[in-house]
């Protein structure tokens, strides 16, 4: 006798929405576009407020201070890439059921400071001097 | 037939990797005190640079925060508390990153207003830099 699992069911493995992002992942890369912005966009939109409202500012200030990264999505997630790289991206608080959400700069950020320096910050919310950090942060990111 | 090394379009080798050992590592949960064990294993097959940093990482945490259980997770290095990751080791090696990572998870008590640093890149461990993951470490779990 078979009985068949809902969907949503957790099987010992990954959670649901690790398995979510890997999906999105693969069709990010199967799916190449030219429509980063469009992706990047309808993924903000998509947010709960909290996390859209922060995504929303961040996509103004990197328009403004790192004009030269191009915008995509990258495993389901607001990106903004240089030469096709990642950069830097926003993880919505939602996005794994998070108490923060996240502002992740990879490798290709030029942040180096040292031997030791922060690459991804929490998020509650942006304040004005959030704003500011935020700013010299893509600065000297993309510098 | 493709190479197993190869990427087919999808995933790279990389976090293909990632997912099969933490596919494993959650179906073998139940195990216990396999976790430390791992844990050195995993530290033990890193490429030298890497593995000095994990290895001083290890004991500092084991030091600052014994009531941590190490483990791994995704394959690497990691520190829980009752179940959920603290605060975790990249290697530089895991992803092909030119540094290494030390990253804490929302479990971490580092809440400082409404912006704050979650990961850490390491090149190498100097002796500030001991000091200030010490310093996180105890923040974390105050």
């Amino acid at each position: 006798m078979t009985t068949t699992t809902t969907s949503t069911t957790t099987t010992g493995g990954f959670t649901d929405d690790e398995r979510d992002a890997m999906k999105e992942r693969l069709k990010e890369v199967r799916g190449k576009n030219d429509n980063g912005l469009a992706d990047l966009l309808g993924k903000i939109a998509e947010m709960e407020d909290a996390d859209r409202v922060m995504a929303e500012r961040l996509h103004i200030l990197v328009g403004d201070a790192a004009p030269g990264l191009a915008p995509k999505t990258w495993y389901g997630m607001p990106a903004w890439a240089k030469d096709g790289k990642v950069v830097l991206f926003f993880k919505p608080a939602a996005k794994f059921k998070a108490r923060y959400a996240t502002l992740g700069f990879s490798d290709s950020a030029a942040l180096d400071d040292g031997s030791m320096w922060p690459t991804e910050f929490a998020l509650m919310r942006l304040s004005t001097a959030d704003e500011e950090r935020v700013v010299a942060l893509l600065k000297r990111a993309t510098a | 037939m493709t190479n197993t090394g190869e990427t087919s379009e999808g995933f790279t080798a990389e976090e293909r990797a990632a997912m099969k050992e933490r596919a494993k590592e959650v179906r073998s949960k139940g195990k216990k005190n396999a976790g430390e064990a791992d844990l050195l294993a995993k530290i033990a097959e890193m490429d030298d640079t890497d593995r000095a940093i994990a290895e001083r990482v290890h004991a500092i945490i084991t030091e600052v925060a014994p009531e941590l259980t190490p483990k791994t997770w995704y394959g690497q290095p990691a520190y829980a508390k009752d179940g959920n990751v603290v605060v975790f080791f990249q290697a530089s090696s895991k992803f092909k990153t030119r540094y290494s990572t030390l990253g804490f998870n929302e479990s971490a008590a580092l809440d400082d207003g409404t912006m704050w640093p979650v990961a850490f890149a390491l090149t190498r461990l100097t002796a500030d830099d001991e000091k200030t993951i010490a310093a996180l470490v105890k923040r974390a779990i105050a």
